[in-house]
């Protein structure tokens, strides 16, 4: 009878449920994008075209809540001119040689203090500072000054400030953790966002993606006072980084079957590691290994590492010809994919999926997760 | 000893609907091939083994789509089904207004000026239907065995790419002055597609709404999404449930846009039913709370029905409680949940409209999936056909 009841037990047993999401609130929010340049950008210069980040946040319940933001900035520096660089040869000066265009990551913190139920929302080139206490709020200030204007209990905006990134151009990403009053790390899975980029061109162009930021939600009770905070494995405070990222994609340089007139598709993923030290600045690091399935059931792999942030059409994750790539609709052979991504070294992996439509402009998507990580990542606060 | 054996296998509601997870029912809310939007469906088989799926449209159109709705001029709710099926881990997707024909023949991609054509390459997932030109509904596609019987193996996952083409909406037969390019705000009424610009299009995109099925599936006509265990649920929640709330960040209808001078931003959501009997072709209807916080933890609150499938802009909810000016910020929360004598959940996306200048501008879309908190106490009931499944 008891093996009989471990059957049934194994029979009614469900997919481990302790991921990350991006569809509930949580206690920890990711944004892997945050961009912000004016008129060129990954080495696509544009005249008079702004691309820029709205962050929403917002308190889902129904007391004040702390958080404590970090912005991670991704870029890469000349090592002669300081200059941000995406290439090599942009750290070249005529006469003086040549710098190395050297990666770069460093962060950033500030604290938002949010009202009951109270939404929020910033430009990544502005930030917030100040107040408007009196409705039309002016964009970019808070609501409620704590001195003039309170909200339920007394509680209020006071002592927040959201800086603009420190640098145009900007890529990097966005991590805010729910903290109390002292800044300690709590279990409130209690914050939402989202993260809508947009590129305008003198006002004659525009186009707009929006993504949920990914949560990681804390496990009740299990949250330490310290300033490690230990996502998944035995000891986890907060749920593990999921196992595998899905994304199913067009291949690049697929037509647009809608449009039919030529006009291709192509997607960039953006990939942030899910361990951080914010303490020593020492960003998380992977080796990651691609799983592509085509629409034959033929399948392709191939792996690459990175650190801090990959930021990368698809098609040159495996080679700098993108035509020869897996990720290319030329090599898979059909109009869309699945790729399984998975960490095999190091931090696990969180990430948001651009899609670039010739004619249609961005549409930006979530990947789908799957699975626990068995070994913990770590983020390491000040 | 028995009873607490049943018990161990008669699922409880554990979760909630996903945007993120492979699950055993996909539901894509929007989907729309109206001339102003077509869109092209992802469906993807996450297994290692071949995964069968009963798919259902449901056109939600008004039965004269260009009068206003009411009591003479109802949801069309017409449903059309068919059957696909996905090799290990194999992607699919195809166009609605196109569909996707069983041909061995497709041809291979082929390139032009390094642009490949691969819309018909790869392995036909079965005979997909194109929908009918008029269409404005949802798609809902079922995991199932080979037998037809539905099976909660929790190996699909799914995206839709809604793209928006600069036409000429023509407006209500009731004013023909009232056309407008659809992705211009330019005042000036327009009388055919020739006066808008053909090269402006825009996409949006979102991840399907998956319900996990649990172990206790037995197999019949009637899904149960949550619920104890009932003369209808034996074995009680076959699937997860449907949320309780849903949870929107949006802007306040009509605020300025942030990276604009001019612009504007416009929310609308698309909302269906989660209970839906495929056999009496009755839509159900939902009576829909909602509360609105904003910036400045003031509280708004208005209601909305919907029937079947519909499209609702937030000025069609409540044209003052969304509006910028009453709520005097530009960022809003608002939690909606099915009113208490509502005996159906729902489902819903948010699509978002960004304009570059309300005066001469143009219009960008993006579509994004809501959060979710809780879980509906009562089961809902997809009922399926009973001769599209086999006989238990």
């Amino acid at each position: 009878m008891v093996g009989l009841a471990m059957a049934l037990v194994a029979v009614g047993a469900r997919p481990a449920t302790a991921d990350v999401t991006s569809d509930r609130a949580a206690a920890i929010l990711e944004w892997p994008s945050v961009v912000y340049a004016e008129d060129s950008f990954a080495g696509i210069t544009v005249p008079g075209a702004v691309l820029n980040t709205i962050i929403q946040l917002s308190n889902t319940s129904t007391d004040p809540v702390h958080v404590h933001c970090f912005y991670e900035n991704a870029n890469s520096h000349c090592t002669n001119t300081g200059q941000v660089c995406g290439t090599a040869e942009e750290c070249c000066l005529p006469g003086a040689g040549c710098g190395v265009c050297l990666p770069g990551w460093n962060e950033t913190d500030f604290h938002i203090q949010l009202t009951p139920r109270q939404p929020m929302g910033w430009l990544a080139s502005d930030g917030v500072s100040g107040y408007d206490i009196v409705p039309p709020k002016s964009f970019g200030t808070f609501a409620i000054d704590g001195v003039n204007n309170f909200g339920i209990g007394g509680s209020s905006n006071a002592g927040s400030r959201v800086p603009p990134v420190p640098e145009e151009p900007f890529l990097g990403a966005l991590r805010c953790i729910v903290v109390n009053a002292d800044g300690i790390p709590v279990d409130r899975n209690v914050i939402k966002g989202e993260g809508t980029i947009q590129l305008n061109v003198d006002n004659e162009f525009i186009t707009v993606g929006k993504h949920s930021a990914i949560g990681i939600q804390a496990i009740e009770g299990a949250v330490n006072d310290d300033n490690v905070l230990v996502l998944g494995g035995p000891d986890a405070e907060y749920n593990g980084c999921p196992n595998f990222l899905i994304l199913n994609h067009f291949f690049d340089f697929a037509e647009d079957p809608v449009t039919d007139d030529g006009s291709q598709i192509s997607t960039v993923l953006e990939m942030v590691p899910c361990s951080e030290d914010y303490l020593r600045q020492i960003p998380g690091a992977a080796a990651v290994q691609y799983l592509v399935y085509n629409e034959f059931e033929q399948r392709f792999s191939t792996s690459k590492p990175f650190q801090c942030k990959q930021f990368s059409l698809i098609s040159n994750i495996d080679t700098t010809q993108n035509d020869r790539s897996i990720f290319s609709a030329g090599v898979a052979g059909t109009l869309t994919g699945q790729t399984r991504i998975n960490s095999v070294l190091g931090s696990g992996l969180l990430a948001v999926a651009h899609e670039i439509h010739d004619e249609g402009g961005l549409a930006d998507f979530n990947v789908h997760f799957q699975g626990d990580r068995a070994n913990p990542d770590f983020i390491v606060l000040p | 000893m028995a009873a607490a054996l049943v018990g161990l296998v008669v699922g409880g509601a554990q979760g909630q609907v996903t945007t993120e997870k492979s699950a055993s029912i996909l539901v894509f809310p929007k989907v729309i091939a109206d001339g102003t939007r077509d869109t092209v469906i992802q469906i993807t088989n996450t297994s290692n083994s071949m995964v069968h799926a009963h798919c259902f449209y449901v056109n939600g159109a008004l039965t004269f789509p260009d009068l206003p709705p009411g009591p003479i001029n109802p949801p069309l709710w017409i449903e059309t089904d068919f059957d696909i099926w996905l090799t290990k881990q194999q992607p699919t997707h195809w166009v609605v207004s196109q569909g996707r024909l069983v041909n061995p023949t497709d041809p291979p991609c082929s390139a032009k000026d390094g642009i490949f054509d691969c819309n018909d390459a790869g392995l036909d997932p079965g005979r997909v239907p194109p929908v009918v030109e008029y269409f404005t509904g949802e798609l809902k596609c079922i995991e199932v065995d080979p037998s037809g019987a539905p099976l909660s193996g929790n190996h699909l996952k799914g995206e839709a790419t809604t793209t928006t083409f600069n036409v000429c909406n023509p407006g209500s037969p009731l004013d023909p002055t009232d056309g407008r390019c659809v992705l211009s705000t330019l005042d000036e009424p327009c009388d055919s597609n020739l006066d808008c610009n053909p090269e402006l299009v825009d996409v949006a995109k979102y991840n399907a709404l998956g319900v996990i099925g649990n172990e206790n599936n037995n197999g019949d006509n009637v899904l149960c999404l949550g619920g104890e265990p009932s003369e209808v649920c034996p074995n009680g929640a076959e699937y997860d449930a449907c949320p309780q709330f849903w949870i929107a960040n949006h802007f306040a209808q009509g605020a300025p846009n942030p990276t604009t001078e001019d612009g504007s931003v416009e929310t609308a959501w698309t909302i269906v039913p989660c209970t839906q009997n495929f056999e009496t072709q009755a839509p159900e209807t939902v009576t829909i709370a909602i509360n609105t916080w904003n910036e400045y933890e003031t509280a708004f609150s208005s209601s909305t029905q919907v029937t079947c499938w519909d499209e609702l802009s937030l000025d069609e909810v409540n044209p003052v409680t969304f509006s910028y000016a009453a709520l005097g910020t530009t960022f809003a929360q608002t939690r909606l949940r099915p009113s208490a004598q509502t005996s159906s959940g729902f489902l819903m996306v948010q699509s978002e409209a960004y304009s570059s200048d309300d005066d001469d501008g143009i219009i960008a879309t993006a579509d994004v999936n809501l959060h979710i908190e809780g879980e509906r106490p009562g089961p809902d009931l997809i009922t399926i056909p009973p001769d599209q499944v086999p006989p238990q």
